[in-house]
């Protein structure tokens, strides 16, 4: 998987919600450590159920996770 | 400091068995040149790829950014990139005539066969015994990445089996110039494990790609 537009608060998030480590997120939303790792570096943008969980995880909106870039 | 001397070990058994089977291809392929059989150079260069393929699965999955190991998933790309040069050793020298008449080639084709029927079961079985406990298997992400592996697949198969047709058509004399019905068979088997190899070594350099 190749670059995204879509930049994402998925790490700033974590520290804010006690440390909450890529094990944890993922188990959460339902998919691989990997695929938390691959958000956070920008290397996959996430379908929009994905999207939704992780901000559901976070108790916040889709928006306040996800933004594109330059936006 | 164990954990890292342990993987240390375990790199230097995989540069080892590599160095095993690339020593074994040379001298296959030298035979092979000097005897003049096709076959044998076929299957000397072959040993060298799995040695190739062996070392790159040992880089390849060590692990990257943020001590990102490889997923269950990457682990079975990589299985099956093994499998799949193993198979074009054994039935890619059959097609050349390897082994041509003997009761062993039928029992070899047989068992390549079921193994490249029953890959799609042995892949599942393999990324259920390696995740974590009550990890996802799979996710969003590994369909995609395996979709692109999938697409280049599929595409090169039907170039090899049009390729093949036209070789059918033009060139009948190729084709009937294979002695034993088996070695037809196994000529067609190939497209089919060279697709498969370079769908699964997209698949693995995605993986890669993405934990670097």
């Amino acid at each position: 998987m190749s670059g995204t537009p879509i930049v994402n608060e998925i790490r700033r998030l974590r520290f804010e919600h006690g440390e909450m480590t890529q094990q944890a997120l993922a188990d959460a939303c339902k998919v691989t450590r990997q695929t938390i790792i691959a958000l956070e570096a920008g290397r996959y943008a996430p379908s929009l159920e994905l999207a939704f969980r992780i901000a559901r995880a976070f108790g916040v909106g889709v928006e306040d996770v996800f933004r594109w870039e330059g936006a | 400091m164990e954990q890292a001397m342990k993987g240390d070990r375990r790199a230097w058994a995989w540069v080892l068995a590599a160095a095993a089977v690339a020593l074994l291809g040379t001298a296959v392929l030298a035979i092979g040149a000097m005897e003049g059989r096709v076959h044998l150079v076929f299957g000397g260069a072959m040993l060298w790829l799995i040695a190739a393929g062996v070392v790159l699965q040992d880089r390849a999955l060590r692990p990257g950014r943020e001590d990102g190991m490889p997923s269950a998933s990457e682990k079975a790309a990589w299985g099956q990139i093994g499998m799949a040069l193993a198979a074009i050793l054994v039935l890619g020298g059959m097609a050349l005539g390897s082994m041509a008449g003997s009761f062993a080639s039928y029992l070899m084709f047989t068992a390549y066969a079921l193994i490249v029927a029953g890959y799609p079961m042995f892949r599942r079985r393999f990324i259920e015994e390696n995740r974590r406990y009550r990890e996802v298997p799979e996710d969003e992400r590994d369909r995609a990445i395996r979709a692109q592996g999938d697409y280049l697949s599929k595409r090169l198969l039907e170039l090899a089996l049009v390729a093949l047709a036209v070789v059918w058509v033009l060139a009948p004399r190729m084709i009937q110039a294979l002695g034993e019905p088996l070695q037809v068979a196994a000529l067609l088997l190939l497209p089919v494990l060279v697709a498969n190899l370079v769908g699964e070594a997209r698949v693995a350099l995605l993986y890669w790609r993405d934990r670097q």
